[in-house]
Parts: structure tokens; C-alpha cells; sequence
């Protein structure tokens, strides 16, 4: 009786055995890559072997549909960037655990926390692009508990991320859950170590599967061998579960009925004991030996089972990038506040500084952008930073996708001029980021305000910090070291063309010369939307003797005997305390009024533009500010400048709907007689 | 209606208006949008409470309160801002389902006082006031059960002696026929969207904490029954979170992203969630969207969606925040037996029309006596508690408003008074607030003050009527919170998107239309721009009538 039950397993799998059906031509493979801890590095030599050298009738393997579980995602994450099974390999051979990879949890609940691996590894050596795997779509799976709803999830590429991809391995009490998505997730290793029915269920109906956890049935008694002894049995038996049900199915096929899976499937494993643990590894050296007993392992394999071999693929070139850290802050402009804080806090990665240099200057962001308009603090989702393209005067750019605290997708775009455009200008221009927040997918035209905009700032200390965190991105401290020099090298020289060569005028679209934003000491920049059309507007900008009944701020107006402001008029007047005397430069009914103005050691330009708009008109103004009262008073008077404009506004606002005849258009009423 | 309504079902990919919340503006505007062939969907955060399933014993009482963050979702949501407390409820038929039953106009005499406050005339309120009553089934408290409520007696006699009249409070209730004893069964099982059968009042007193009889005419039981027999999708714990207007053209659609809450099964475990944890969001698209979430609510989704959702909001938004003049005392000491707990929470009503207010009579346990009973010893040190552990958050930067799920535990189980006898006073606070977003913008902040002029005059007047009443019972008069602590208390927050002539002075113009964005209605409370001075859901009621006639023409 116990003869004819005989237990399946992988030994079913030999030739002639249940788990190995005649497929015929019809073979569709599905590559699983389960799970085994560190001892995937060995998975890593298999694949490089089977994804890059392997032949059948003289072409690599195609694979119809892979999956991932445990620390299977790891190389499954690569196969889904693109790399391929050399680098996978080469990957696993430059990983030193100790140095680079998890460190002590000093306040979770979890013994380790993966903070370090994620930027050191992940970012860093791997080089993992989140966008890339995404957008490239390859057919896989990854598995993931999810401790809230209590199930596992296999999730495609197009749902994965950096977080998602940490929690898949967060094995529970060496790491803390990971929360993304307003989600708990751990690693799936209790419930799947392989998931062979999403394989199947792709349409696969041979299944390679790359085994590495220890069949051996391990003896030690302390704790860690009793929790490592409970995973082997989580996964060995999950495993031996999913083949017997394959050998049931198979084997109604095999007498001429339906099997519970749609197709005949046949498996073919590599097994392997790996003299690896799971987890505690240190050394460099026996990551690389096992990936090099994976590469051996396949190759006998693939011998075994007649099938070809092309050439080894040369080893990938090591990475050779830099990553650093930096906080930039300041205030924006928002529909709610004239002036609200923002930072960004962002960790830039340079793959590889040698493209970078030769002109591919995408830096990729990761990071956070963190302001009470936003609902605190909200993650990066995709962050791109192009750095300094071209070779004469440049930009640096920053793209950031994130998600407000309500769920309303958004993008942060920040430029820095690199320009030299004014008198030691080399600082300003490098930590001034002038930030536009949109809707995102929103064009960025003029028919609608950006959700927010501004200017933040990289502090001097902010600076400093930001030298500390400068790392090198590549395998061995010299080489480290050489990295970071390549990149403070070429900046600086790139830095150095532009400043070093002689000034250039600045040109501010929409200003008079040597009036614009670019130098000034004092930018300050509101807006409002009023209820009536820009002439109604105009007449009450224009009539400058009537300021005093709705702005307080504008005292003892001298028009000199004009009645309203033209070009050419000059007034004299007190506003913040100031008396300034003030001359019309620019004058378009409705659409665009400017004034220099000089003060006591002082002077700017002053300027008011209104569009119309669906509502009404929306007003900006802004005001520039030069001299050594601006200088020296700048961070107060950006302040004051700022909040006293947008009282002018809303007394505007108040003034314009106040007026005869502004009953408030609404935009999409049926035509015909308004409201009683 | 065959079938009870399915308060889970499906949700579509778009409609032609999704209303935020089921208390009074969001039930009125539902029924009626539904009425004239839209297609409605009604999102409600709050779970369904069919007469009968109202919580009743003192530890189900001990966490039937709104905070999803502790993982309560029960009735009660509870406020504590600087200087003012409120309460207001979670659940389908809002406010309706804790109410006190008054019904009450807008005394036209009130309104005139502060007539240039509003873009809209008394008359274009009032000519609804009589739809609201017939569908909510206003009536008196009738003359016949007097004898079995000795309160209203004793409110009257105290009035009497302190030389004010009195009048029967006007209450949507079911009262059964004089010749038919009190608990008859009314109605039919069909008549209601949960298929259960009404009773009329039993005169248990515990209006303020649901009613188990079906007795009171709430909103689920009226309003939004008629909507779901229209054809309209509504849905409970459901929390709306984001509205994103989608231009078009001249016009706009709307985004609006919702959290499904699940209620962990009674008696199940309840634990706080783990931190960062939260319910998914799921969108639904509109042409039209109607704000009745509550003046907290609304205001709150609002102020979150003015940056990036909704740009065009006006400047107003926050502003004219009042409490409606909200004040409680209790007579103390008196030899009259009262029994405050028999009869309806309110059924006798003073008007002042020279102080502009009204002072009822309340009932025990009244909800805002709940505060009353922090005054007694046992529970003053649970009380400082409390104050304790704000104080702590506030160190902690961790400082909220939505302090429901505290205060459940402190409270605990509350208990019943016979000695005393609340006293309600309300009426025309003339008090300005502010609401605005603090901290990482995601919690409400009032500023709010009793001791502004007007409103401290205000105060003062009501308190001298209230210590007449009192004292003519015979009794003593202790005031509530309100003055004890400089704080004020409030069961009828107004305000916070006001109606008005423009976006200067106004959120929505007088028809609830939002300023900015066309698609946009306020219904509830939050319009109001001054206090309403009698009980206010009359008023609400009336002026979301007006809202959803408006729609119906222009959208
Ligand atoms: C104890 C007590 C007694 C009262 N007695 C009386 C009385 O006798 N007479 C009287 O006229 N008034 C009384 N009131 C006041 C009355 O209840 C309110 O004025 C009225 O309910 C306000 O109606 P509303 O439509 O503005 O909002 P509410 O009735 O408060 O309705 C808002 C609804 O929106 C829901 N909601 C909130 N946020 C969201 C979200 N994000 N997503 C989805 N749904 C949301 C809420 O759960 C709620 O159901 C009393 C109030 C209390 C607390």
C-alpha cells in the first residue's frame, strides 16, 4: 500500500517519469525562479548560463513567462530590467554582504533593516530602474504576502517597485513588513517558495526550475537552524504539494481525460545544494564561489540533457557611478497660500559616469518632496535629473512624479540656469531650483496656473552635507574613489566653461533690460483669479488714486495731476513704509502694466499682467528688487513683499466684486436669462 | 420598495452626480436629483443603521465613535478645538440619525437682522420649508402625551414664572394617535430602504443616540429611501478623500477618489491600525458632484483638494465658521420631580426675539451632557486625562482635532442623571470662525472664540435667560463648559463655505454653486453664512432643496 503511494518529487522528473510527458515541438517554457535566500546566487550562475549560452536547435531559450518568489525577485527584477544572464551573474559576484548589504535595525521591531542594501545594492550596484522594469512589461510574476488582506499576490512587473521588490524578501522578524500603498507586505516564503500554477497558468507547460533550498533536511537545533529548518519545510513541502497535483493532472491527461491544469506539464529541475546559508553570508568570496558552482551546476546540466552551448558571454564592466544625497527648500505659491514651505529631499544615482560624461546626463532621483500643501510627506515615485546637458550654458533639470496626501498625481519640475549671467553668480545659479508643481500629464501652457510654483534653495550647510554623502557606486574602495573623482572632475570643469568664459547679458522674456528675475535680490510673484473681465481689472490698477480703498498698504498717492497711470506717468507714493517715487514703463490696456521705481537705496521694476480667463481674468504680478536695502534685507523683504502683494490682491478681488455689473459669470450656465 | 437596498453593491465608473455624505444636504440632494432621472451616487463614511441596531449598552456605547485610525467606525464623531468642542454624526442619514427631532424655520424676523450677510432672500428659503416638512413628516409634540412627560410641564412652568411663553417643539417624529397607546407599529415593512417595521415613539428619551423604535423620521428612513426607490447607488463606509476638477472645455468633470472601510465583525478584535496603513482608494467620475459632508467634512475635503484639485476655490473657504450660539446649563437642586428622561430629547420651546435666541428644554442622557458628567468627581480625573494626553500630543506635534477615539476612552460607559435637567440654549452667535489646515496639512484647526465681543455679549444673554428658567423652577442653574472653562460647545456647527455674492465673499453663491468650479454644489450646513439661530437641519433641509432645483436646471 505505502509502495503504490509513493511519494512524487523531483526524482518524477527523469525521463519516462510522471513529471516528464512527451510535449512533442509544443514546448513552451516557463523559468521559475524560486526562492533560497542568499543561496539564489547560485540560481544567478544557472541563469547565466541558461539565459545567455544555453541553445536550442541553435537559439537561446525563450522563456514564455517567469516568475519569482522570496529572493528569486531579485534575479527575476533583473531579468525584467533587460540584464542579461551575465550581468545577473556578474551582479551576484560584486554583492560583498557585509560591507554593503543589510544592516542592524537599532529601532523596528526586525533584527536587520534593509535601508543600506536598498541604496547601496539595489540602487547602487544593481543598478535596479524601477521605471525601465516597469514600462518594459516582460511577462513575470512576483510573489508578495500581504499582511493586511491575509493572501498572497503576484503582481506584474507594471505593479512592482523598490518597496514592493523589499517586501517580497522581508522574511518576518530578520526584517520589519514593509508598508507601501498604505499596505503591509512580507516575504511569501510560507505560503509559496515557487509558484508553479502562475507559471502554468501563463501558458507555460515546462517548467524550469532552478532549486536551491536544502532538500537535505538540516540538523542543527539552536533557533536559527529551527526557523531555517521551518522555511525548508514551508517551501519543500509547498513545493512537493504543487508537483504531486502536476502528476495528478499529467497523469488524467495520460489516460485520455482532463487534468485540473488546462495542458500536460512537464518539469525539469536543477537542484542544488548550496553550501551557502540563507542569510548569514559575509564574504564576498562565497557569494562569488557559489554563482560560479551555479554556472558549473547549469553547464553539466544543460550537457546532461544534449543541449548546446554557445560561447560564455565576456564579463559585464563593473558599475562605475556616484549617488549623493541633497535638500533643497524653500517656499511656493499655492492656489491656498502665497508663501508655503517645501523641500525636496532626493538621493541622486549616476549609473555610470563615464556615459555621463560622454553626454547621456539622465540622473535618476529617488527621495521625497515634503510640504503641508501636499499633505506632508510624500514619496518620489519616478525622479529624473538631467545634468547640465550640452557643453556651453546649461540647466539642471529635475522631473519628480509623486502623488499628494489626497491622491491627486502631480509632478515636481525644477530648473537650475547654469548661466553666467551676473557678477559671482556661479553659487546662486547652482542652488536656486526654480520649481513648477503641475497636475501631472497637465501641458504646461499658459491657460492654466501650475498647482505650484517657486523657488527652493540649497543652503550653504545643505551643501556640506551633501559632499558627506557623495559615494562612489562600484566594487572596491579605489574603484569607489575613482568614480567620485571622474564625476567632481567633469562637474567642475563643465561648471568651469560656463563661468569662467565672459558674461553674458541675462534676458528675461517679458522684462525691460537689467529688470528681470535673473540677479535680482528680491523676486516676489502672486496671482488671483478674478470674477471680471481684465478691462474691469485695468480700470482699477490704472487708477492708482484709488489703491488706498482697497490695498492699505498704498499711502499718499501723487499722481503730479494725472488722473490714472500711462506710460510715461510717474507718482510718487508710500508703500511698506517706503516712500518711492515710481514711473510707467509698460502699458497695454487689459493685458500688461509695469512701473520701475526707486527708493531710498533701492529700486525695481513692478509689473501686472492679467489674461482672461473662463472665469474672468487671472492677475499676476511681480515685483524685482535690486540695491543694498534689497540685498541686505532680502530673506525678510521676500517675506513682506510677498504676503503684502497678495493682501493687494484680495483687496482687488474684493474691490472687482464690489463693482456694478460683476455678477459672477459662471462658465458653462445655459445661455438665456441669468439667475433672479 | 421590494428589496432591501444594497448598501454594499456595485459602484459604476461614472455618474451623472456623486453626493459626499447622507445627512441633511446630501439625503435631500440625492432624493431629488434621483426624482428628476439622474443618475446618483451617494458616499457615505458612516455605517447603516436600520432601527434596532443602535447601540445601546455602555461598552458597545464606549467605542461608538468615528476615528477609522483606532479602527472605530462607530456613530459619534467628536471635535476638540482650541476653544470649542463639537459633535456631529457618522452615518447613513448623518446628523438626522443623533438629532434632537426639532424641525425648525429661520425666524424671518433673524434673517432680516442679518439679511446683507446673504446673496439670498428669507423667501427663497422659506418657500421650501414646506416640502422638507412633508417629507420628513414634521409635526408638534402633541398636547395628549403632556401627562406622560412631567419635563415639558416643568419647562413651562419655569418659563412661565420667569415670564416667557412657551410653544411645543415642531419635531419629524411618529407619534401614535391619541386613542392608540405609544410603540404602535407605523407604516410598513416596504416603506424603507433596511425592510424593517416602524414603531411609533415609546417617549424613551434617547433620541440623541439613535432610535430603535424607527420612531424618528431620519433621513435613511425618508429622504434617502425615496432616493434609493429613484434608482440611486448608496454606499456606506465609504470615505471620500480627493475631488480633482477635469476641465472641459467651458466646463468641468470630476475625479472623486473614495476609501472603502471594512468594520471589523462585532465583537471581533479592534486594534489600531499599523501606522501607514490604510484602506485602498477607488475613483468615480462625475459631471456633477455635491458636497454634503458636514461642515467639518466638507470643509476639511475642501481646504485638502484646494491646491490641486480644485485651484479655483475661492479665498473665502473656511471662513464664517459659527456654532450657532450653542449653550448648555443645568438646573440643579430642584424639589420638582422631573424626569428628564421621558418624551422626546426636546419638546417645548422659548423664543427670544428681542436676544434673538431659543432656549429648550433637554433631555437625559443628552449627549452633550456627556460633557456634564466630566464635572462629577469619578469622572473629572478621566476627564483631566484626557487634557493630559491633548497636551501630550500637542507636544508631540501629533496634535488633531478628531479626538473621538480619546475621548471613547475616557468617557467609558456614561451614566444617567434624575437630579438634573439639561437646558439648551441657541440663537444668533454673530461669532466669526476660521477653519483652516494645520500641521502637514491633514488635520483641522478652528479659531474660534467665546470671548469675541459680539459673541460674548451673545453669551451673556443666553445665560441670563437660561439661570431664569432654572431659577424659575425653583432650582439652581450651573452652566456648562461653555463659560467654565472659556470654551464652548457646539451640536450645530455652521459655516466654513459660505453663500455670497462672489468669490470675495463667498465659497458658493446662493444657490450652493461653488465659485470657480461648475460642476461644483455645497448642500449642507457649511453654507450657512451666519448662524441659522433656531435648530438648523430645517434650514439645511430647505436650502439643499434649493440647490438640487438648481442643478437640475443648470447641469
Ligand atoms: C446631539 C445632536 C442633537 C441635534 N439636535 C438637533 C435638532 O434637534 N434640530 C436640528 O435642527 N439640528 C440638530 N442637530 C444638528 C444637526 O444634526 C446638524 O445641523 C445637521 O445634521 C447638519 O446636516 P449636514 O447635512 O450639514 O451634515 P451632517 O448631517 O453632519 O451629514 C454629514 C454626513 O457626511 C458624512 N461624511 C463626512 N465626511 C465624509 C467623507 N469624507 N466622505 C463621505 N461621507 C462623509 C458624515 O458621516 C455624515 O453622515 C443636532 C446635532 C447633534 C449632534
Amino acid at each position: 500500500m505505502v509502495d503504490a503511494m509513493r511519494d512524487v518529487g523531483f526524482a518524477d522528473c527523469e525521463p519516462g517519469g510522471i513529471l516528464a510527458p512527451d510535449l512533442g515541438a509544443d514546448a513552451r517554457r516557463g523559468l521559475v525562479m524560486a526562492g533560497g535566500g542568499l543561496k539564489v546566487a547560485h540560481q544567478a550562475g544557472v541563469l547565466q548560463v541558461w539565459l545567455d549560452e544555453a541553445r536550442i536547435d541553435g537559439a537561446p531559450v525563450e522563456f514564455v513567462h517567469v516568475d519569482g518568489a522570496s529572493g528569486g525577485v531579485f534575479n527575476l527584477a533583473m531579468w525584467c530590467q533587460g540584464m542579461s544572464g551575465r550581468a545577473i551573474a556578474d551582479n551576484w559576484r560584486r554583492f560583498a554582504p557585509l560591507t554593503r548589504g543589510a544592516a542592524p535595525s537599532l529601532t523596528g521591531t526586525a533584527l536587520f533593516s534593509m535601508r543600506r542594501f536598498r541604496t547601496n545594492v539595489l540602487q547602487g550596484v544593481w543598478g535596479l530602474d524601477w521605471p525601465t522594469i516597469r514600462a518594459r512589461g516582460a511577462p513575470a510574476t512576483f510573489n508578495v504576502f500581504d499582511v493586511d488582506a491575509q493572501r498572497s499576490r503576484a503582481l506584474p512587473p507594471a505593479a512592482m517597485s523598490e518597496d514592493l521588490l523589499v517586501a517580497a524578501t522581508s522574511l518576518p522578524g530578520w526584517y520589519p513588513p514593509v508598508v507601501t500603498g498604505g499596505r503591509r507586505y512580507i516575504d511569501a516564503v510560507y505560503v509559496t517558495d515557487a509558484n508553479l500554477s502562475a507559471t502554468i497558468g501563463a501558458g507555460a507547460n515546462e517548467l524550469w526550475i532552478p532549486w536551491t533550498v536544502s532538500m537535505a533536511g538540516s540538523r542543527g537545533n539552536g533557533p536559527v537552524s529551527q526557523y531555517f529548518q521551518i522555511i525548508e519545510a514551508a517551501a519543500n513541502g509547498r513545493l512537493h504539494a504543487d508537483l504531486e497535483r502536476i502528476a495528478a493532472s499529467n497523469a488524467a491527461w495520460a489516460a485520455g481525460g482532463h487534468g485540473s491544469y488546462p495542458h500536460p506539464v512537464r518539469v525539469v529541475p536543477l537542484v542544488a545544494e548550496v553550501p551557502i546559508h540563507y542569510l548569514l553570508v559575509f564574504t564576498r568570496r562565497s557569494i562569488a564561489k557559489a554563482v560560479e558552482q551555479g554556472v558549473r551546476d547549469a553547464r553539466r546540466w544543460c550537457a546532461d540533457r544534449r543541449i548546446g552551448l554557445g560561447p560564455p558571454a565576456p564579463p559585464t564592466p563593473p558599475p562605475h557611478g556616484v549617488r549623493f544625497r541633497e535638500r533643497m527648500a524653500g517656499r511656493v505659491r499655492t492656489s491656498t497660500s502665497p508663501a508655503t514651505p517645501l523641500a525636496v529631499v532626493l538621493t541622486a544615482t549616476v549609473r555610470d559616469v563615464d556615459t555621463l560624461r560622454a553626454g547621456d546626463r539622465r540622473v535618476t532621483l529617488s527621495g521625497h518632496v515634503d510640504g503641508a500643501a501636499f499633505g506632508g510627506r510624500r514619496p518620489v515615485e519616478t525622479g529624473e535629473l538631467t545634468l547640465l546637458p550640452g557643453d556651453g550654458p546649461s540647466t539642471m533639470e529635475y522631473r519628480l512624479d509623486f502623488t499628494d496626501g489626497v491622491g491627486h498625481p502631480l509632478t515636481l519640475v525644477g530648473v537650475k540656469t547654469v548661466r553666467h549671467d551676473g557678477r559671482l553668480d556661479l553659487w546662486p545659479d547652482t542652488a536656486t531650483l526654480v520649481v513648477t508643481v503641475r497636475r501631472r500629464g497637465e501641458p504646461d501652457d499658459v491657460t492654466t496656473d501650475p498647482v505650484a510654483d517657486g523657488t527652493l534653495r540649497l543652503r550653504a550647510w545643505s551643501f556640506l552635507r551633501l559632499l558627506t554623502t557623495m559615494r562612489g557606486i562600484a566594487p572596491g574602495l579605489g574603484r569607489r574613489t575613482a568614480a567620485v573623482w571622474r564625476f567632481a572632475s567633469w562637474f567642475l570643469r563643465r561648471l568651469a566653461a560656463v563661468y569662467l568664459r565672459p558674461r553674458e547679458l541675462a534676458d528675461d522674456p517679458g522684462f525691460p533690460a537689467g529688470e528681470g528675475p535673473t540677479g535680482a535680490c528680491v523676486v516676489t510673484d502672486n496671482r488671483v483669479l478674478l470674477p471680471v473681465p481684465p478691462e474691469r481689472a485695468w480700470e482699477l490698477l490704472v487708477d492708482a488714486a484709488g489703491w488706498p480703498r482697497f490695498y492699505d498698504n498704498a499711502r499718499r498717492i501723487d499722481l503730479g495731476g494725472d488722473k490714472t497711470l500711462a506710460e510715461g506717468t510717474t507718482f510718487r507714493w508710500t508703500t511698506f513704509r517706503t516712500p518711492v517715487r515710481s514711473t510707467v514703463v509698460r502699458c497695454e490696456y487689459g493685458v500688461e502694466l509695469g512701473w520701475t521705481w526707486r527708493g531710498p537705496l533701492s529700486r525695481g521694476y513692478h509689473v501686472w499682467w492679467l489674461t482672461p480667463d473662463r472665469d474672468g481674468c487671472r492677475v499676476r504680478t511681480v515685483e524685482t528688487q535690486r540695491g543694498p536695502v534689497p540685498w541686505l534685507a532680502r530673506v525678510l523683504l521676500r517675506r513682506v513683499v510677498t504676503a503684502g502683494h497678495d493682501r493687494w490682491l484680495r483687496g482687488l478681488l474684493v474691490a472687482a466684486s464690489a463693482a456694478p455689473g460683476a455678477t459672477p459669470r459662471v462658465s458653462s450656465d445655459p445661455r438665456g436669462p441669468g439667475p433672479p | 420598495m421590494d428589496a432591501e437596498h444594497d448598501l454594499d453593491g456595485e459602484i459604476a465608473d461614472e455618474y451623472d452626480v456623486v453626493v459626499v455624505g447622507s445627512g441633511f444636504g446630501g439625503a435631500v440632494t440625492a432624493c431629488r436629483l434621483a426624482q428628476a432621472g439622474r443618475s446618483v451616487l451617494v458616499l457615505e463614511r458612516g455605517d447603516a443603521y436600520a432601527p434596532g441596531s443602535f447601540p445601546r449598552s455602555p461598552s458597545e456605547m464606549s467605542t461608538n465613535f468615528w476615528d477609522p485610525s483606532r479602527n472605530l467606525f462607530g456613530l459619534f464623531d467628536l471635535w476638540s478645538f482650541r476653544s470649542l468642542d463639537a459633535i456631529v454624526a457618522s452615518g447613513l442619514g448623518g446628523g438626522s440619525l443623533i438629532y434632537a427631532n426639532v424641525t425648525m424655520e429661520m425666524p424671518k424676523e433673524w434673517f432680516d437682522e442679518v439679511a446683507d450677510q446673504w446673496p439670498i432672500d428669507h423667501r427663497d428659503i422659506e418657500e421650501h420649508y414646506q416640502a422638507v416638512r412633508e417629507m420628513l413628516g414634521v409635526r408638534r409634540v402633541p398636547e395628549h402625551l403632556s401627562a406622560r412627560m412631567p419635563k415639558s410641564a416643568a419647562f413651562d412652568a419655569a418659563a412661565a414664572a420667569f415670564g416667557s411663553p412657551t410653544e411645543p417643539a415642531p419635531v419629524a417624529v411618529t407619534f401614535a394617535p391619541s386613542w392608540l397607546g405609544p410603540g404602535n407599529p407605523a407604516g410598513s415593512r416596504t416603506d424603507n430602504m433596511h425592510g424593517v417595521q416602524r414603531h411609533s415613539c415609546t417617549l424613551c428619551g434617547k433620541c440623541d443616540f439613535g432610535c430603535n423604535e424607527g420612531a424618528k423620521n431620519t433621513l435613511d428612513l425618508t429622504y434617502l429611501s425615496r432616493a434609493a426607490e429613484e434608482g440611486a447607488h448608496i454606499r456606506t463606509l465609504r470615505e471620500v478623500v480627493g475631488i480633482g476638477a477635469v476641465p472641459a472645455g467651458d466646463d468641468e468633470t470630476y475625479v472623486v477618489r473614495y476609501r472603502t472601510h471594512t468594520r471589523p465583525p462585532p465583537g471581533g478584535q479592534r486594534r489600531p491600525r499599523a501606522r501607514g496603513v490604510v484602506p485602498p482608494t477607488t475613483t468615480v467620475r462625475a459631471r456633477t458632484v455635491v458636497m454634503a459632508a458636514g461642515v467639518f467634512g466638507t470643509t476639511r475635503l475642501l481646504l485638502a483638494n484646494r491646491v490641486a484639485g480644485l485651484p479655483r476655490l475661492s479665498p473665502a473657504l473656511g471662513t464664517r465658521f459659527s456654532g450657532n450660539g450653542d449653550a448648555i446649563g443645568f438646573t440643579t437642586g430642584g424639589t420638582r420631580e422631573v424626569d428628564s428622561q421621558r418624551g422626546p430629547v426636546i419638546t417645548r420651546v422659548l423664543r427670544d426675539d428681542a436676544g434673538m435666541f431659543l432656549v429648550e428644554d433637554g433631555g437625559y442622557p443628552s449627549v452633550l451632557g456627556w460633557v456634564g458628567e466630566s464635572f462629577q468627581p469619578g469622572l473629572y480625573r478621566r476627564g483631566l486625562l484626557l487634557l493630559a494626553q491633548r497636551f501630550g500630543q500637542r507636544l508631540l506635534h501629533r496634535e488633531r482635532s478628531d479626538i473621538s477615539g480619546g475621548v471613547s476612552r475616557v468617557l467609558g460607559p456614561m451614566g444617567v442623571s434624575r437630579t438634573t435637567a439639561p437646558l439648551l440654549g441657541m440663537g444668533m452667535d454673530p461669532g466669526h470662525g476660521t477653519m483652516r489646515l494645520a500641521g502637514d496639512g491633514t488635520w483641522l484647526d478652528l479659531r474660534w472664540s467665546p470671548r469675541r465681543p459680539g459673541t460674548s455679549a451673545y453669551f451673556e444673554r443666553v445665560l441670563v435667560a437660561m439661570r431664569g428658567v432654572a431659577e424659575g423652577a425653583g432650582a439652581g442653574f450651573r452652566h456648562g463648559p461653555s463659560r467654565l472653562l472659556s470654551r464652548g460647545i457646539t451640536a450645530h456647527p455652521l459655516g466654513g463655505c459660505p453663500m455670497g455674492t462672489g468669490p470675495a465673499d463667498g465659497v458658493v453663491d446662493g444657490y450652493g454653486r461653488a465659485f470657480g468650479h461648475p460642476g461644483l454644489f455645497v448642500a449642507d450646513g457649511s453654507v450657512m453664512p451666519t448662524s441659522v439661530g433656531a435648530n438648523p437641519s430645517m434650514t439645511i433641509a430647505a436650502l439643499a432643496e434649493r440647490c438640487a432645483r438648481r442643478i437640475v436646471e443648470v447641469r
